[in-house]
């Protein structure tokens, strides 16, 4: 009976994560304001308002072993999200899921997206591993990046993103798979949480973001 | 399913004062060494275990020695911080870091008002904010794991989760409606380790606050919630009795890092070197 209690418990928590996550209402007020407004000049001002992800000023190393830092992307749509490179089974349908949704963008689409993911295991995901996984996966490396930073800022950037995890003793780490999408100034303007969500809502958001004129 | 949201939250999220003050914390001076005590670490069998397998024997935690707290960080405390930090202060900390409850209880960025008092702990900052806090003090937030390794300490048992009286003891401060001024801090009784409040004041935010994810059991939320999670198996909860933890892990894993709760508040740890000479050495 208590373990039902438990259950019922959990399932509350579940359901108030889900219904009213704050980062989500308001990356959809933020969105509507975008949706309203429109003009470049709104997006420039949401970047102003503190909501930008390249406030996190922390390094990375990406898998030809380069310092990165995620703020080297501002400019550009970016996909973020977290893995680890030895997961059996919801890494590599998130990976397919992200191809999955770049085959669907035209050539010219596809060229202004970027592909960022950041390893939740960077004592076993060197840098050769994360170059070893890049090839297996036969991504564009142009336009992906598999990087590694140190455990705290694992935590933060996870925090961010709305993504948690726990390793266990063998090795492994249950996590979430949300992939998010950030506009051209580093903002979180649409998340797929689940890999068992449809990519076309994360694919109209693109297009919307690119039929904006770029900031320079 | 708000509704009963609503009520968990009220029987389990607005603690109560313990209204012990016989063994109250005189008013504590100094840097962040007087505040703190020296915890020997240890082997901890947590609540929600880390097997991939949840038919496996649970292996214990094994924590290497820290330093923690005796108290919760004051808004007294955390006012000093936002002087020092105008980053920090409220109506300056990025929305990123912070949602709109930081420190919406303060009268303004610098300064409390006639309702808030320096000496009860603070609430309303976020998980972004209590590291930055930790940090500026050379500290950081304990670990789930160390957090509930010196709670799990009552004032006679080291590891008192399996007894029956303190286990009544904590459900009873979760069903109690939350008074309508938060306590001081360092009004209950210390712990064997000499920290206070760890109980019956307010939750308390810790560095891997999300990492509990309750799933993997047949009875669990199943369906879809499932293919947001990796691993092969999830985690399946230890002692199952022990329902006053669960629901501390089960609380910690819906909070989000920028949420700020009336009753959420934050204590720092640090590391500590395998002895502390001239520390006050308090273990088992």
């Amino acid at each position: 009976m208590r373990w039902l209690l438990l259950c019922a418990l959990t399932l509350c928590f579940c359901q108030k994560q889900k219904t009213e996550d704050p980062a989500v209402a308001k990356v959809a007020e933020h969105a509507a304001v975008l949706d309203v407004k429109g003009g470049p000049g709104e997006a420039k001002k949401a970047a102003l308002g503190g909501e930008s992800l390249y406030q996190l000023q922390f390094a990375l190393t990406d898998q030809d072993g380069k310092t990165v830092t995620l703020d080297s992307l501002r400019g550009q749509l970016v996909i973020v999200s977290m893995f680890y490179a030895h997961c059996p089974n919801a890494c590599p349908m998130l990976f397919h899921k992200t191809k999955t949704l770049e085959q669907k963008l035209s050539d010219a689409e596809r060229k202004q997206v970027r592909v960022f993911l950041v390893s939740l295991a960077p004592d076993v995901d060197t840098d050769s591993v994360l170059k070893g996984l890049a090839k297996k996966l036969e991504v564009d490396e142009t336009r992906w990046r598999f990087a590694r930073t140190d455990e705290k800022n694992v935590r933060e950037l996870a925090a961010v993103l709305g993504i948690n995890y726990r390793k266990l003793d063998d090795g492994n780490y249950n996590h979430s798979s949300v992939l998010t999408l950030l506009d051209r100034s580093g903002v979180a303007v649409a998340k797929m949480e689940g890999l068992a969500e449809p990519v076309e809502p994360l694919l109209e958001r693109i297009r919307t973001e690119l039929a904006r004129p770029s900031q320079k | 399913m708000r509704g009963s949201w609503l009520t968990v939250y009220a029987a389990g999220c607005l603690l109560a004062q313990s209204a012990l003050a016989d063994t109250a914390l005189s008013q504590s001076e100094g840097g962040y060494e007087s505040h703190a005590v020296w915890i020997p670490g240890g082997r901890f069998r947590a609540v929600v275990g880390l097997s991939s397998d949840p038919k496996k024997q649970e292996k214990d935690a094994v924590l290497k020695p820290f330093q923690m707290d005796r108290l919760p960080v004051t808004n007294a405390d955390y006012l000093s911080f936002v002087k020092e930090n105008p980053r920090w202060q409220k109506g300056n900390a990025p929305k990123l870091f912070v949602d709109e409850q930081y420190l919406a209880h303060w009268e303004g960025s610098l300064s409390l008002g006639a309702n808030v008092e320096g000496e009860q702990p603070v609430t309303q900052v976020s998980w972004f904010a209590a590291r930055a806090y930790c940090k500026s003090k050379g500290g950081r937030l304990p670990m789930e794991n160390e957090w509930e390794f010196v709670a799990a300490a009552s004032d006679a048992k080291w590891d008192a989760r399996q007894d029956p009286s303190w286990r009544k003891q904590i459900l009873d401060w979760y069903a109690k409606p939350n008074p309508a001024k938060l306590p001081k801090v360092g009004q209950s009784h210390a712990n064997l380790y000499q920290v206070f409040d760890l109980h019956g004041l307010v939750w308390e935010w810790v560095e891997d606050f999300g990492s509990t994810m309750m799933g993997g059991d047949s009875r669990d939320t199943g369906g879809s919630d499932r293919m947001l999670f990796c691993g092969a198996a999830a985690v399946g909860a230890g002692q199952k009795n022990d329902y006053a933890s669960f629901m501390r892990y089960a609380f910690r894993s819906s909070l989000k890092a920028r949420y700020g709760g009336r009753n959420l508040g934050f204590r720092c740890a640090k590391d500590a070197p395998l002895n502390m000479d001239g520390a006050a050495k308090i273990g088992r």
